[in-house]
């Protein structure tokens, strides 16, 4: 009996000190930890907030936001939508989250960029989004995807969500392929192409994104981007855009 | 450096290499050596908790009772991979993304367990410190190869330098994962023996 109450007493012990030890570290870590995370969405912010095509910025320089606050003064809340614990739209047709807030900036021309942040389930977790829309009067074009969280995704595999050359095969895409729903060519069931102007006329109008032949093995990581651009299109349009 | 230490650096480095002879931690020299820059990472990331938990170990070896061994070793196991966890995500962001899956993964490396069973809980503080680092090492020089094999070979880079269009893909995907492992593990084997031979024969 008494050896049985030593040895849990030391076996408390260890877990004890390494309990403390670790929420000491965590405590050290916490800000770097919250710093680097809205760096690299401040990053991604930057990055879909450019022409797909010229690759120029499409709002000045100076109004790029920088740091918390000058993000903070684009936050945009739609009527009739809040943000609860960091959500702001779920779907019952589509997994995922759009996490608010989201963020409108005026561009020239009377454009209007939305800038969302969501994720969809991948292979091993979620894999997080920065994407970009682009309107005018009743136009709408995906102008942007940065991914911002694969960390669970298989290294080599799923992880190469993260290159640019798959990322480049998301965006653009007009009207009618996001009214029609963005889907992988394996899902449309259509041969991979290598002619350019093919491969943008499926994806601008069908909404068919080609990945099956820069990302062999990973349907289910490239899937998670299109259900979170997907999902986003769905938000917009019932936060009525465009009008 | 005494014969002692120079044994176990010899041993963790080349002998005993945990990953070309010993075959151990083979999830994420698998899995991990998708390029040389993400071996680098996973072999430092693991050399960290094996050398932190070997000190440990060693430290605390009389204190546990020889039943609740195994727990005890994974607590202390667990809590440095889930520092070291926090630490890359607080700060190298990018690697962390990269490698995240499988930095709690290094809780289940048989190399870290292995160690701790076998060398830390039988000695002092500064062998096992060696034995950690050495060991870390070695599994760090074998995912680095590993890794540069299959980046060359794969995607025709080296440390994310594109130098050539030749890919053989293959590389890059499991398959060629363990076709690399084998051909390097077996010239590591046939290198390491001519060099004893060449050894035993001088001596």
């Amino acid at each position: 009996m008494r050896e049985y109450v030593k040895t849990g007493l030391v076996l408390m012990m260890i877990t004890l000190v390494a309990g403390f030890t670790l929420s000491l570290i965590y405590e050290l870590v916490k800000e770097p930890i919250a710093e680097a995370e809205l760096q690299e969405k401040l990053r991604a912010v930057r990055t879909v907030l450019k022409d797909p095509t010229t690759g120029q910025l499409i709002i000045e320089e100076d109004r790029i936001p920088y740091d918390r606050e000058s993000l903070e003064k684009y936050v945009w809340e739609p009527e009739g939508f809040e943000v609860v614990d960091g959500v702001l739209y779920t779907s019952a047709k589509i997994r995922g989250t759009v996490f608010g807030p989201a963020y409108k900036f005026d561009l020239v021309d009377d454009r209007v960029a939305y800038v969302l942040v969501g994720e969809s389930p991948g292979y091993g977790g979620p894999v997080s989004i920065v994407s970009s829309f682009v309107v005018k009067d009743s136009e709408i074009v995906l102008s942007g995807m940065e991914v911002i969280e694969y960390a669970q995704e298989t290294p080599g595999l799923g992880a190469n969500i993260s290159h640019e050359e798959v990322k480049d095969r998301y965006f653009p895409v007009d009207r009618p392929g996001l009214e029609t729903g963005l889907k992988l060519d394996k899902t449309a069931g259509v041969s991979p192409t290598t002619e350019k102007e093919l491969m943008d006329r499926r994806r601008r109008e069908e909404g068919i994104i080609q990945t099956s032949d820069v990302m062999t093995g990973a349907t289910i990581t490239a899937e998670s981007v299109v259900n979170a651009l997907n999902l986003m299109y769905e938000f917009l349009s019932e936060a009525g855009v465009p009008e | 450096m005494t014969s002692k230490y120079k044994d176990i650096m010899k041993q963790g480095l080349f002998e005993q290499n945990p990953v070309f002879m010993q075959a151990l931690g083979m999830c994420p020299a698998l899995a991990t050596t998708t390029s040389a820059i993400n071996a680098i990472g996973m072999g430092v990331a693991t050399t960290c908790v094996l050398v932190m938990s070997n000190i440990v170990i060693s430290i605390i070896r009389k204190l546990i009772p020889d039943k609740i061994r195994i727990p005890a070793y994974i607590v202390v196991i667990a809590s440095f991979v889930t520092m070291i966890d926090m630490l890359m995500h607080g700060f190298t962001y990018e690697l962390w993304k990269t490698l995240g899956l499988f930095i709690p993964l290094i809780v289940v490396n048989c190399l870290i367990l292995g160690r701790a069973e076998s060398f830390a809980s039988r000695n002092s503080t500064v062998p096992a410190f060696l034995d950690g680092l050495f060991m870390g090492l070695g599994f760090t020089g074998a995912l680095f190869i590993l890794g540069s094999v299959r980046e060359i070979l794969g995607n025709g880079s080296f440390m994310g330098m594109q130098f050539s269009e030749v890919k053989l893909f293959a590389f890059v995907l499991p398959p060629g994962a363990y076709l690399a492992l084998g051909i390097l593990a077996g010239l590591f084997t046939f290198v390491s023996n001519k060099f004893s031979n060449k050894t035993k024969e001088k001596s």
